[in-house]
């Protein structure tokens, strides 16, 4: 076995997991874009309330996805479990420490940040720095 | 930790996939556990043990 290649190689279970995990991506994707063009067309006519409601549909998306995710990680056997942790690890140290060095130098007025795509960049970078953690993963233990 | 799971395993005829299949973990686990940069719970040790006849301290060496 190419030892490079079994670092990028997905287990069985890790396919299976992201195959499934196509499906809320893309219903995410296209709902998320049909949210912006039903808000920017009703604001003025629907109550607050309705708009709040159809505003956080792409959430429910994502509560999906983590069903999927839990379900994977259950499946997952020790050593999987392992590189799953780091990737987590990663993905929240990195990120977590990120947002709070952006966060002190927004407050010290150092640099200007917009907080609503700040929020909004959040779960992709942690995503990012999953993936990574898992390639550390894979690399130190694979 | 040393271990002689890949002697044991090309002894056996078996590739990583089918002592994986036979241990319900990926082959990547077996790899990991193989090349030594995995230790293995002492369940899945004791499931090795148990698949090749063996006793235990004959699989794993602790020994630095």
């Amino acid at each position: 076995m190419n030892p490079f290649l079994d670092m990028v190689r997905f287990t069985p279970n890790e396919k299976r997991y992201y195959q499934r995990s196509m499906a809320p991506t893309l219903v995410n994707i296209l709902l998320t874009v049909a949210v912006v063009l039903v808000i920017e067309q009703f604001r003025g006519d629907w109550p607050f309330a309705a708009l709040v409601a159809v505003a956080l549909l792409p959430v429910l998306t994502i509560v999906w996805f983590f069903k999927l995710y839990i379900d994977y990680f259950r499946d997952c056997d020790e050593w999987e479990k392992l590189i799953e942790v780091y990737g987590i690890c990663v993905g929240v140290l990195l990120v977590g420490t990120m947002y709070f060095a952006f966060g002190l130098l927004a407050l010290f007025e150092l640099v200007v940040l917009d907080g609503v795509w700040f929020a909004l960049m959040m779960l992709p970078a942690i995503s990012i720095a999953y993936v990574l953690g898992k390639i550390i993963g894979r690399w130190r233990h694979g | 930790m040393k271990n002689a799971v890949r002697e044991r395993r090309e002894a056996q005829g078996w590739s990583q996939a089918e002592l994986a299949e036979h241990l319900a973990v990926s082959r990547q686990t077996v790899n990991a556990i193989e090349t030594g940069k995995y230790d293995p719970s002492l369940p899945l040790a004791f499931k090795l043990a148990r698949l090749f006849a063996a006793p235990i301290e004959t699989l794993f060496d602790d020994t630095p």
